[in-house]
């Protein structure tokens, strides 16, 4: 059970990893989306640098994290069989970001392509805008629900 | 309808002298699992539940419990 509560912890950890890399990536679509419109500005490619530099240290940190996972050992079987809380949670966000990014597309409708032009992105990037959307929320509900349970338990602890 | 699921692991552990990890350890999940059990925000599958019990060496109704509907 050590070997499994091991791979449960890295599972979290990786499961934090993959929403907080998602802002980086989303940054990433929306200044390739913005350079498309304004241009190469210096501006837009230090943000760049920047994120991409960031999202290189999360796929390092990561691949780090499934090789440890890996050496504890342990079959693909039983590693499915793990449950947790984090887990669920990326599922939910994932969930999340995938309906409140249709109802936001939809209600929005033409307006979206508007304000779109209006803040200088080519109609062509609207599908990086919208991709970047799906991953800001999907990492704003992961961390905002932990955020919230971590003070569900802090409240808890001091009962 | 929602009903909010009770559990009484905090008073297990207490009973055991143990800590979060310590029954993470036991059964094979993250603390963090464990944890947000224990405050109501994760509800456990059946498996979890039952080696949570099997732990303890008590029934599953003695740790988990439906609240009352008001």
């Amino acid at each position: 059970m050590e070997q499994q509560y091991k791979r449960a912890e890295i599972r979290d950890a990786i499961n934090s990893l993959l929403a907080f890399g998602a802002l980086p990536y989303a940054a990433l679509l929306l200044l390739d989306a913005f350079e498309a419109g304004f241009g190469a500005t210096d501006t837009i490619q230090t943000l760049g640098w920047i994120a991409k530099a960031c999202l290189a240290i999360v796929v390092l940190v990561c691949v780090v994290m499934i090789v440890r996972k890996w050496r504890a050992g342990g079959t693909r079987a039983e590693a499915a069989e793990i449950e947790s809380y984090s887990t669920s949670l990326l599922f939910r966000s994932a969930t999340v970001s995938w309906g409140l990014t249709l109802v936001i597309l939809a209600i929005m409708d033409n307006r979206y392509r508007s304000l779109l032009e209006v803040m200088g992105v080519p109609f062509s990037r609207t599908g990086d805008v919208t991709a970047a959307l799906m991953l800001i929320v999907f990492s704003l509900a992961y961390f905002g629900s932990t955020f919230l349970s971590n003070r569900a338990e802090a409240r808890a602890a001091r009962l | 309808m929602t009903v909010p699921l009770q559990n009484r692991i905090r008073v297990f552990r207490a009973e055991h002298r143990m800590s979060q990890s310590d029954l993470a350890k036991a059964i094979g999940v993250s603390r963090k699992t464990i944890s947000t059990i224990e405050v109501g925000r994760f509800v456990p599958s059946t498996v979890i539940a039952l080696k949570i019990a099997r732990y303890f060496k008590v029934s599953v109704e003695e740790i988990f419990s439906l609240a009352e509907p008001t």
